[in-house]
């Protein structure tokens, strides 16, 4: 067990990387674009149940957010019955008549943009604010630029199919070849459970780390690969094994740390299973990225190590290096514990007592060019 | 041929005199060519000569031109250059002429600046010249300055001393002589029946009587000028060969003249008074400093006797009478007055009772606890206070000045600003031996040392009673480096130290500045003072402006005090550590941001207070600037991220 947990410092830094109010703005996009497909005959016929996947629904997001990702189901319609180009253009049709220019058309997806200057509407933002049962308060800090990615998907067996990623496939004769079979909505469940599994301080464990992994991928690789969603995968197969535990957030990390650098390096040997269709997962990184990832990440682990067992002020310096910093908190984002400095050495002493405690002067005074 | 070392210039220089028609001499420095048309008026002649000097460039060149009728004039010759004229604007011919056109003008003018004006009448006596006299002319003359007034004198001649011109009659072996005041002399004469012609007949009349009676006299004539009264001593002897005309070239001897070289602030420190403690070698030679400069009034205070082995660092060569005695005596001729008080008293009543009047007090005494009481007792008494030591066997100097508005001396420990000059390994190896017995010891520093410590004392002094003030209350200058951050030679500018601030306060500035970019706001700091001295900032209190500005953030009026008392409820280590507020660019702080800390630093419930400036990078991304105010002036420190105070039982 780590010898200083540093726990108020490790929930400072998981709130620091919380999405915070821009959940909502993402909720409140996602039902804005709900509402215009459901308004939409073509898509009503065809069994519509739209449903907002990825991980804002998994909540294992941070911060700043990132594309929202809307499952459109045609639950009439499965991958024998319609095309993948006629599944797209239904849903292109809709949201080009009401987004216009906001509309993008993605390989498989049809993008709607959002823009500082074009929030979701406010009776959405004070929907998904009930619905999430937070504040419908924002600051401006919430109004970021972002998109709400809708994939059509039809019936594949007792999964969904999605678009293959390549448009020249959807012609093919074999419809599985036209589709690409997946489940976003089991992962959900999958997640959830798991983060039951463990917990500390009463907390479900599962997801915090998720989070936290995933801003130190963000901190340490930032747009190299893998991405989020594999190192999530990686973390669940740990925890499902229980390769990954710890009593405490700091040993949790450092072990999931350790597991990650370690799994990386034998992907290409043993593949991720992706546990929502119990195969392997694709597409799987290229070797070089991956051994990238992997150095970066065994020094990550070591640091980790060594903070276990570190006094105070370093392990505070080193956790602080591991999970780096966002623009959240316009730096980084694990705070030094009391009477530590962001470099791991003790603060000076202070007296219990001010001798003679400077209360300022009430007189106004201005600041700026006046 | 003239001697040169930059042979290619002087090339150039004389094919531009060649090219303006100049006639090289048969010497080859000597040039003739046409007169420049400014000079025309002071004369008929249509030459001008101009003579190089070795080693060119570096001796002006003489300027002749024949039959210049004009006083300022030494020889037919205008005073071009003042000795220590540097400008050599003669390497060019242009420069030159340039030079005698300026020179023409100021002629004409009646020479309204000392620029060019030739106060030299002895020259034109110069090939009779027999020697320098002292003389205090307005003193010889006072107050009969109406023309014609004439009074007597004598020239005395003191062994291996200045001859001097003195008023009245002297001792019956002495030369005696007449001054004689005209008010019309336009241009000093030239010769004896100048001499004559300028003198009215009464006073003729005297100066041939004493002629009579001696065979020679000493003659003062003095006439009013622009810049002071002129004066012309000749010493008139008559023999069987006829009358001969010597000049006695004249040098000023007054008060007065002595303090038109003391500098700009003699007139300041005429009416100051200064009290002393310590006349040892730094302490005489500030005194003697002081008192050359023009300070009037001095208090001297020391119980000691000067001896032998003080002389090498002591400013006077006495030795077995009191130091005070002695510096009363030996300023006596800068026009000094020295109030002696020939005691080390440690009585803070008579202390107190020393400084009563004093503009500034002084300690020199090199003794740490004495310079620690005088500063109390000055501080209580209002009067401005300078202590000044040298330390580590003169390696570093300290002046530490504790005026109305500086830190008082005895609250300056773990403030940045004022850092601890650390001890020597062995403290011995820095004083004499057992020389003393059981009195203080006394430091080895070196005369030089002592020296630059009395002059640095003296500036910082003179910086003070002049109400410049522009030096910060304490100076150390290393003059030989030892252990940092004394280990640079030269004047040590600490540093200020990091400001460390905590996540919390960070969070609070920074979303605050977000929430209202590109607007401003801002508010107070709120921390604690270290056991260093340096500040951590726990908590910023934001009062967000209730009409945002993009130009202006204002604290209210009446809002600080209760947020500190609200902080200090939570945690009594805190208070008020300084201002915060952001920036609509990314500009640093401001000129109404540093004036507005510099008045904060100056009150009592606001010292050294930090200010933070956010500005934006990006419109959600700003970055902190820390600054400290220091000697008035806002500086750059930075920033340490910290976790928040430790709790009261860590360390």
């Amino acid at each position: 067990m780590a010898t200083h947990p540093l726990n108020e410092q490790f929930k400072t830094a998981r709130r620091n990387i919380e999405l915070g109010s821009r959940r909502t703005v993402a909720i409140a996009a996602h039902l804005e674009v709900r509402e215009v497909l459901r308004e939409a005959e073509p898509l009503l016929s065809r069994g519509l149940q739209d449903v907002l996947i990825g991980s804002y629904v998994r909540e294992t997001g941070i911060w700043p957010g990132k594309d929202v990702d809307v499952f459109g189901r045609l639950c009439d319609e499965s991958i024998d019955s319609i095309t993948p180009s006629d599944a797209y253009g239904l849903f292109f049709r809709v949201l080009k008549r009401e987004f216009d220019d906001r509309v993008e058309p993605q390989a498989r997806s049809i993008k709607v943009n959002y823009s500082t200057g074009r929030q979701p509407d406010r009776r959405f933002i004070v929907a998904a604010a009930e619905q999430l049962a937070s504040s419908s308060e924002l600051t401006s800090r919430d109004a970021y630029p972002f998109a709400v990615d809708v994939v059509p998907a039809v019936r594949f067996g007792p999964r969904w199919g999605i678009p293959n990623r390549d448009p020249s496939t959807w012609v093919r004769e074999a419809a599985a070849e036209r589709w690409l079979c997946t489940d976003p909505e089991h992962l959900t469940l999958l997640t959830q459970q798991l983060n039951q599994r463990l917990a500390i301080g009463g907390q479900g464990a599962y997801v915090p780390t998720v989070k936290s992994i995933r801003q130190i991928r963000r901190a340490h690789l930032q747009d190299a690969k893998p991405g989020g969603l594999f190192m999530e995968l990686i973390l669940y197969e740990g925890f499902t094994l229980n390769e990954i535990a710890g009593d405490t957030w700091a040993d949790l990390t450092a072990s999931a740390l350790t597991y990650i650098a370690d799994r990386l390096l034998t992907v290409t040997t043993t593949p991720l299973c992706d546990p929502a269709l119990n195969q392997p997962y694709t597409p799987v990184p290229d070797t070089a990225d991956l051994v990238h990832a992997a150095t970066v990440f065994r020094t990550l682990a070591s640091k980790a190590s060594r903070a276990l067992t570190a006094d105070k002020c370093p392990a505070g310096a080193l956790w602080r290096e591991i999970f780096g910093s966002n623009t959240k908190v316009n730096g980084p984002v694990f705070e030094p514990p009391p009477g530590c400095t962001a470099s791991g050495t003790v603060m000076p002493v202070f007296g219990t007592q001010v001798r003679d405690p400077l209360r300022g002067t009430n007189e106004a005074r201005g600041f700026g060019v006046e | 041929m003239t001697s040169t070392l930059d042979p290619e210039r002087l090339g150039q220089f004389l094919s531009e005199l060649a090219d303006a028609g100049f006639v090289a001499g048969e010497d080859g420095r000597t040039f003739t060519g046409p007169l420049p048309a400014s000079l025309t008026k002071f004369t008929t002649s249509t030459e001008i000569t101009i003579v190089l000097r070795d080693p060119w460039p570096y001796v002006q060149p003489a300027v002749f031109v024949t039959g210049i009728d004009w006083w300022h004039a030494s020889h037919e010759s205008p005073c071009l250059w003042q000795q220590e004229d540097n400008t050599k604007r003669w390497i060019t011919l242009g420069g030159l002429l340039e030079r005698i056109d300026e020179w023409a003008d100021q002629a004409q003018a009646g020479f309204p600046s000392i620029d060019g004006a030739a106060l030299d009448p002895y020259l034109y006596f110069q090939s009779h010249a027999i020697g320098v006299v002292g003389i205090d002319i307005d003193g010889l003359v006072g107050g009969l300055r109406q023309d014609g007034q004439h009074g007597r004198l004598h020239l005395a001649v003191p062994p291996d001393a200045l001859a001097e011109v003195r008023a009245g009659a002297g001792p019956p072996d002495s030369t005696d002589g007449l001054w004689c005041f005209r008010t019309g002399i336009q241009s000093p004469p030239r010769d004896p029946d100048a001499v004559a012609a300028a003198l009215t007949e009464n006073q003729r009349r005297r100066l041939e009587r004493v002629l009579t009676r001696n065979g020679h006299v000493v003659m003062v004539l003095a006439w009013p000028t622009a810049h002071g009264t002129a004066c012309l001593p000749l010493l008139i002897t008559d023999s069987p060969n006829g009358r001969l005309h010597e000049v006695l070239r004249p040098t000023p001897t007054s008060i007065h003249d002595l303090r038109r070289r003391a500098g700009p602030d003699a007139d300041a420190l005429a009416g100051k008074r200064v009290a002393i403690f310590g006349l040892g070698a730094i302490g005489s030679n500030i005194a003697v400093l002081l008192a050359r400069s023009g300070l009037r009034s001095l208090v001297a205070i020391d119980g000691d006797m000067k001896v032998p082995a003080g002389l090498v660092r002591h400013a006077f060569s006495g030795t077995g009478m009191h130091k005070v005695a002695e510096t009363r005596a030996e300023l006596a001729q800068f026009g000094t007055t020295v109030e002696p008080v020939p005691s080390s008293t440690w009585d803070v009543d008579e202390i107190r009772e020393l400084l009563k009047g004093a503009d500034l007090c002084i300690d020199a005494t090199g003794n740490s606890l004495f310079a620690e009481l005088v500063s109390r007792i000055a501080r209580d008494a209002a009067v401005a206070f300078l202590t000044v030591a040298l330390f580590r066997g003169g390696r570093v100097l300290r002046v530490r000045r504790q005026a109305a508005a500086d830190t008082p001396i005895v609250e300056r420990e773990g403030i940045w600003r004022y850092p601890t000059i650390p001890s020597a390994s062995d403290p011995a190896a820095d004083y004499l031996g057992a020389e003393t017995g059981c009195a203080a010891a006394i430091h080895n520093a070196p005369p030089a040392a002592v020296a630059a410590a009395a002059s640095a004392a003296t500036i910082v002094a003179i910086d003070l009673l002049s109400g410049r003030g522009a030096y910060p209350d304490e100076i150390l200058d290393v003059l030989e480096p030892i252990e940092a951050p004394f280990d640079a030679p030269g004047r040590l500018r600490p540093t200020p130290p990091s400001v460390m601030l905590s996540a919390d306060a960070r969070a609070t500035m920074t979303n605050a500045a977000i929430d209202t970019h590109p607007n401003e706001t801002g508010g107070i700091l709120i921390g604690a003072r270290a056991s260093d001295g340096s500040t951590c900032v726990v908590e910023a209190v934001e009062f967000r402006p209730e009409t945002p500005s993009p130009h202006v953030y204002r604290v209210p009026d009446g809002v600080t005090q209760s947020a500190v008392d609200a902080a200090r409820s939570l945690d009594e280590r805190v208070g008020y550590v300084g201002e915060w507020h952001s920036h609509p660019t990314d500009q640093p702080a401001s000129a109404t941001d540093v004036a507005t800390m510099v008045h904060l630093a100056d009150l009592p419930d606001s010292r050294d207070p930090v200010l933070f400036v956010l500005r934006p990078l990006t419109a959600d991304q700003f970055h902190i600037d820390a600054y400290v105010v220091a000697d008035r002036v806002l500086e750059r420190c930075s920033v340490v991220d910290v976790g928040g105070l430790p709790a009261g039982d860590e360390p």
